[in-house]
């Protein structure tokens, strides 16, 4: 804080200096000033209420329809790709990963950014996954503009908005119209082992996508009623490619991972051939309705896809093998809004989502992938089997949000929240032969649970151009206790929710212990959501029924906005907690990184000093923003 | 039958009557505007007489809502967002708030304030274009806080295109308003026909 503190009083003198629009006539009338207003996007997602963006109290980049017309961006991965500050995605080919301010967690599935759409999140209820590719299954074209949101938005979103928050906003019914179709594809051509193409019509592979709006608006009982739906298939299959032989790739060697066959029927210890294995398929209806005061909304996807290589996971497939995996998701949403008085409005929302994860392969790698004892005929050198992972999860809870506006004005309101929620989540990992006679089953659990969250936030507009914003939240999530238990216990696996690595009792250094509570801490504190990570494996069942568990987060967040040209950017990300929270079972790199971080952003038009001192979650925040 | 007939009335189906630009952005965006209306612009303005300058005449506004509640809401949230503006349009002002009753009140309203821009809270959509109508010749700028209120007569209001605001203009109502904005001003604006 000390070496910050001059930058803070600087920033603070110059936002005294700082010009006040004020409308005033200029001697030589241009239009620029009054164009770069116009210019000014508005956002909703930083403070859960319309803002400009130069007033919201996060870093935010706003992507407008136009823009993914104009660059023909077509998922959000491309679009934060291509025009976010901030944030980067990369495609590993079978979940992209997003990360932010120079933390990528490879292997989260995304779950530390938090996907919403019209105020709905999307993030799976089972491991908070989020899609950013075609997997989102949603046509581009119900986007409005979307909200790439830098830094931690736990407060008024929960935990899986650790690194940040993309908020969708989708059209209304009056600008898409009677009927939008899209319709769009591609070919590719095959591709031999020397790389040269092939222009074989059985090799070729393509891309297609229909997307199919609606919206109509009309009076309905003397109120305004609108409803929009849509629908989009996408399909991407892949073009035959060609992998060279080789051979020796023996099971066990230590000189590969790649499966020892090729494929279930091909010789022991030779690998490659031809596969089409590569193929995308996305399926998905929106349907958004609103009467007066009450919206409606719900959604089905399914998406599934293969990748013709081994995942980053290790698991070793038969290239030419049945595997895939798929996700199916229903999502319903009724929401109530209205203001009650110049003091006070209320919005209540009750929702229900539902998840199903499947995966399945064929292997024939037993001895680095199978669980359980293989049958007493079965030759390992030479033994395809299948695997099959399953995972499920529902959750269904209301919101309730009241905005109380002090003085009826806009200048000083209020945000008061409280989300509670039933979830029920399990998953089951299956080894069986190809004759489908079971082998093994593993990490199966089924867990029912109750969270609860309350959060408020104090927004005020002390001046034209000084705004400052405060937030609060709390939470209880019941699976949180057993973690915190075998924190304190030293527990390291189960408190950080990964099967254990080896058998018996696990016994740390007392360090490593803290660390490990800390860690779970992390956890923890924020609305309710997948996102705890409150993932158990079957022990925790063996325990008595947990009760909830309270774990407060806190910390400082000051941001400030004024306006000079300077630019300059650098200090600590604030996710920097990230990465140690990933390391605390590894005590040899335990430890590292800061227990607070500054960080300042001179734009030619905004100021922007954030200095974050965190122990836990982002559960607290506090910006000043001056223009 | 069913079919036609929903088609029928879905293809008739009005805009928008709410507030989609926040009204702190409103305000400064009429603030500026108003700089372009050269009719605006020769409203009493300050003069000079041998012993120096005398004070500038104040511009009036005078911000209308309905009895509902988010109406009035909004209009309060736009005087106080007008009132943080030194100037409206390079000129000192004063907001006036008042709860539409009917039209006459209105006029009266608007005799007895001596306004020269009136701000339209929501809830307008279904009386602007009576209300426009009752202020025809009038020097004064008449602004909708919803997209509606424009299609519907009113001069000016605002809109949210891809998270962006968009000024609506409605060019016949303004020549009856005897407004006069500026040619570059009405290229940023979407004209209502």
């Amino acid at each position: 804080m000390t070496r910050l503190l001059p930058t803070l009083l600087t920033l603070l003198a110059s936002a005294a200096w700082a010009v006040v629009p004020d409308g005033g006539a200029p001697d030589e009338l241009g239009t620029g000033d009054l164009a770069g207003l116009l210019d000014t996007s508005v956002v909703s997602g930083p403070s859960r209420a319309e803002e400009r963006v130069d007033d919201s109290p996060a870093t935010v980049t706003v992507v407008t329809s136009a823009q993914l017309r104009a660059l023909g961006l077509r998922t959000l991965h491309e679009a934060i790709n291509f025009l976010s500050l901030g944030m980067v995605a990369q495609d590993p080919l079978h979940a992209v990963e997003v990360g932010a301010r120079g933390v990528l967690l490879s292997g989260d599935y995304g779950n530390h950014f938090l996907v919403v759409v019209d105020g709905h999140t999307l993030n799976d209820s089972w491991n908070s996954t989020a899609y950013y590719e075609q997997g989102l299954a949603m046509p581009i074209e119900l986007v409005d503009h979307l909200e790439l949101i830098v830094g931690p938005g736990s407060v008024l979103y929960g935990s899986s908005a650790m690194l940040g928050v993309v908020n969708v906003v989708t059209r209304r019914a009056a600008e898409i119209g009677l009927l939008r179709v899209t319709l769009e594809g591609g070919m590719l051509p095959a591709q031999r082992a020397d790389g040269s193409l092939s222009f074989a019509p059985e090799g070729f592979g393509g891309t297609g996508r229909l997307s199919l709006l609606s919206g109509w608006s009309t009076q309905l009982l003397g109120l305004p009623f609108e409803v929009t739906a849509a629908g989009e298939y996408y399909m991407h299959q892949g073009q035959t490619l060609e992998f060279g032989k080789q051979t020796g790739l023996v099971e066990g060697d230590g000189t590969s991972e790649w499966p020892q066959r090729w494929s279930t029927s091909g010789p022991a210890g030779e690998w490659g051939g031809e596969t089409r294995r590569y193929s995308t398929r996305t399926t998905s209806f929106w349907l958004k309705a609103r009467w007066g005061d009450v919206t409606g909304f719900g959604r089905a996807a399914s998406y599934s896809r293969s990748t013709p290589a081994i995942d980053g996971f290790g698991a070793a497939v038969d290239f030419d093998g049945r595997g895939f995996e798929r996700d199916r998701s229903l999502d319903f949403e009724l929401r109530w809004a209205r203001v009650l008085n110049p003091h006070l409005s209320m919005m209540v929302r009750g929702y229900f989502d539902t998840y199903e994860y499947l995966a399945a392969n064929q292997s024939s790698s037993f001895l680095t992938n199978g669980v359980g004892e293989p049958p007493d005929t079965a030759d390992l050198t030479n033994f395809t089997f299948l695997q099959e992972s399953r995972g499920h999860a529902s959750w269904g809870g209301v919101e309730a949000q009241a905005t109380i506006d002090w003085l009826a004005d806009g200048r000083f309101p209020l945000l008061l929240g409280v989300d509670g929620r039933g979830r029920h989540f399990g998953a089951a990992n299956v080894d069986a032969t190809m004759e489908g006679d079971i082998i093994a089953e593993s990490n199966v659990y089924e867990v029912t649970e109750w969270q609860v969250a309350a959060y408020a936030q104090q927004r005020a507009r002390l001046l034209p151009s000084l705004l400052l914003n405060a937030g609060r939240s709390r939470g209880h999530a019941e699976q949180l206790r057993a973690q915190r238990r075998a924190a304190r216990s030293g527990d390291v696996d189960r408190a950080v929710g990964r099967p254990r690595q080896g058998g018996g009792e696990q016994r740390v250094p007392f360090a490593q212990r803290l660390r490990a509570l800390r860690a779970v801490r992390g956890l923890s504190g924020s609305q309710p959501a997948a996102d705890t990570r409150a993932r158990v494996d079957g022990r925790a069942r063996l325990r008595a029924a947990p009760r909830p568990a309270s774990l407060r987060g806190g910390g400082l967040r000051v941001a400030l906005h004024g306006a000079d040209s300077a630019r300059r950017a650098g200090g600590r990300p604030d996710a920097h907690r990230v990465p140690e929270l990933r390391r605390t079972a590894e005590p040899r790199r335990a430890g590292a990184g800061g227990r607070h971080g500054g960080r300042v952003e001179l734009r030619r038009d905004v100021h922007r000093l954030v200095y974050e001192r965190r122990r836990r979650r982002p559960a607290a925040g506090l910006s000043v923003v001056v223009r | 039958m069913l079919l036609c007939a929903l088609l029928l009335s879905l293809a008739a189906a009005p805009e928008r009557d709410e507030p989609v630009v926040p009204a702190e952005l409103q305000a400064e965006l009429l603030a500026r505007v108003l700089r372009y209306d050269r009719a605006f612009a020769t409203f009493p303005s300050p003069t000079t007489s041998p012993q120096g300058a005398l004070p500038a005449e104040r511009v009036k506004v005078l911000i209308v809502h309905r009895e509902s509640a988010s109406s009035e809401q909004f209009a309060r949230q736009l005087s106080a967002a007008l009132r943080a503006a030194p100037t409206l349009g390079g000129l000192p002002h004063d907001e006036v708030l008042v709860r539409f009753t009917d039209r006459a009140t209105l006029l009266a309203d608007v005799q007895r304030v001596g306004a020269r821009v009136v701000l339209f809270a929501p809830g307008f959509a279904a009386d602007a274009k009576d209300i426009a109508t009752t202020l025809e010749g009038r020097q004064l700028i008449t602004v909708s806080a919803t997209p509606r209120g424009v299609q519907e007569g009113l001069v000016l209001g605002f809109d949210l295109v891809d998270g962006k605001p968009r000024m609506l203009f409605n060019l016949a109502s303004a020549r009856r308003q005897q407004s006069d904005f500026r040619a570059e001003v009405i290229k940023l604006m979407t004209v209502v026909p």
